[in-house]
């Protein structure tokens, strides 16, 4: 039944032919404002932290952690539980034979497998031609990033799954959105690396789970992470799924209770 | 007219007050509305008073330039933006002939009907950081706060007006989402100096697309930076930029109602 929910989303997607060639330019162009202010910045050559990588490797980590592993809308989640809730449409997920997150996610996986294969390679292609890209030098360290790749959708996922959740409570989903369009320019280390945060705030963000979304994939692929602390990082970012996982239960359980549909 | 303005007001001041009957959920928006665009400023904050600067801005030259930008893009899209976004759909639905057939314009029922409160947050904050970033950068006289109040308005036009044309072509049975997407992708070049983009890309926002007369041109007019293409008299004509916006916007939306023909059923 996953897959089957996954085939459907992708088919969905795939449906709205035209969507995708504007999604490739307004990837492109995203990018290409990112890696021009970083051009600027290099131009000035004042960087001061002796972590600073080379320019083709922050344009590598722009278009990976910007363009690929981060392409995806979570306001979309975000919106549908708000609108569930509200249209009571809830009340039907409760009668399927999976449970209403795993449904989410199943969905979700389609969606991005549509966004990243028809979307975002396109313009990572366009792009490595465009610019100075770097491949990976090691095939461990590409494995090792489609690892993380994985755990970081799935964070991601779970993270605005939790906040997504929380709209039935809080009965908006404007204001939980925004609030995590807040998180994620300083947590997610894309145009900011981590490494360029003021102390401790820096810290905290290589701890938090957002780092795991943007940050430590596009570091694995390039190879700046050392493999040991690499597999320990791979580890960090599966128990913040099982913590995530283990909220999100909680919190879906209390909102089974909780949740009341008005209307017959 | 004075009966237009009338109506303006009333259709608004009844959509304001609609809003406010969900105060706390009306509050709670335009807070996280700031916390965004915060972080958002935070992070080109960190970037540039780390490094000291980008492209001969200072960070303050740049949080003067991200908040104009903000400021002029907000006052804007109050007016045109989700108002005509939806366009698109009531045209296929049909619902838009019910505003042909009411007894005053259907771009004004349109604009104030549904006027964006929800940009009240962005205006805030973008005033706010106008302020504190520009209290010491510019030597404020007459000339300059005159300046800049008609560079605002002028700016505020300009996205107006494009978010408008863009809507007004569903009118032609265009699907205008597409655009809607490709015109937010090329405002991202807008919050930020636009010498730093490769020149084909300032053409663009300068000659093609002029979102540049915007942010980039007016501000770095009052700063004294560098104008690529147009140069200094760019400055100056950030002032026509406004109402030759307007009846551009006038133009195709006029031959938008002549050529419509109604897509419902």
């Amino acid at each position: 039944m996953f897959l089957n929910i996954v085939t459907l989303s992708f088919k969905v997607n795939i449906a709205y032919r035209f969507d995708f060639i504007t999604g490739i330019i307004s990837e492109i162009v995203r990018a290409v404002a990112r890696i021009a202010i970083w051009a600027a910045v290099y131009e000035t050559n004042i960087l001061i932290s002796s972590a600073a990588p080379s320019f083709s490797q922050m344009t590598t980590h722009l278009i990976i952690s910007g363009t690929l592993v981060t392409r995806w809308e979570f306001q979309g989640l975000i919106r549908s539980i708000d609108q569930s809730v509200k249209s009571g449409d809830l009340s039907i997920n409760l009668l399927h034979p999976i449970d209403y997150p795993i449904y989410l996610f199943a969905r979700e996986v389609g969606n991005y497998i549509y966004s990243v294969a028809i979307v975002a390679l396109p313009a990572v292609l366009i792009l490595s031609f465009w610019f100075d890209f770097d491949w990976p030098d090691k095939f461990s360290y590409g494995l090792l990033f489609v690892a993380f790749w994985f755990v970081g959708f799935t964070i991601f996922f779970l993270i605005a799954c939790l906040f997504g959740l929380l709209t039935i409570w809080l009965m908006t989903a404007f204001a939980i959105e925004w609030l995590l369009e807040a998180l994620m320019p300083i947590l997610a280390g894309i145009l900011v690396p981590l490494w360029l945060l003021p102390e401790p705030l820096a810290t905290l963000a290589r701890i938090l789970p957002f780092a795991w979304i943007g940050y430590y994939p596009s570091q694995i692929y390039l190879g700046r992470i050392e493999l040991g602390v690499a597999w320990i990082l791979l580890v960090g970012g599966v128990l913040w799924v099982g913590l995530l996982v283990c909220w999100i239960s909680f919190l879906w359980h209390r909102a089974t209770k909780q949740f009341t549909v008005h209307g017959g | 007219m004075s009966s237009k303005i009338r109506l303006a007001w009333k259709l608004a001041s009844l959509g304001f007050r609609v809003q406010l009957q969900f105060k706390g959920s009306f509050l709670l928006n335009r807070i996280a509305q700031v916390i965004a665009y915060g972080s958002s400023f935070g992070a080109i904050f960190i970037l540039t008073y780390r490094i000291g600067g980008m492209a001969g801005w200072v960070w303050r030259e740049l949080l003067f330039l991200m908040s104009f930008q903000l400021l002029s893009y907000s006052l804007g899209a109050a007016f045109c933006f989700v108002q005509f976004r939806e366009l698109e759909s009531n045209v296929r639905k049909g619902t838009f002939d019910l505003l042909l057939v009411k007894p005053a314009p259907a771009w004004l029922y349109i604009i104030f009907a549904k006027f964006n409160f929800d940009y009240i947050g962005h205006v805030c904050l973008a005033l706010t950081l106008m302020a504190w970033s520009s209290i010491h950068l510019v030597d404020w006289n007459f000339i300059t706060v005159l300046y800049l109040f008609a560079a605002i308005l002028n700016s505020a036009a300009l996205t107006a007006s494009m978010l408008l044309m863009i809507g007004a072509l569903s009118l032609f049975g265009i699907r205008v989402y597409y655009l809607y997407v490709i015109f937010f992708s090329v405002l991202e070049f807008t919050r930020y100096p636009i010498v730093i983009f490769p020149l084909l890309l300032q053409v663009t926002v300068v000659v093609l697309v002029p979102l540049a007369f915007m942010s980039y041109i007016p501000v770095a007019y009052l700063l004294d930076h560098p104008i690529p293409i147009v140069g200094p008299m760019g400055g100056v004509f950030v002032i026509f930029v406004g109402p030759l916006s307007i009846c551009a916007a006038t133009f195709v939306w006029h031959r938008g109602l002549v050529n419509y023909q109604g897509a419902g059923g």
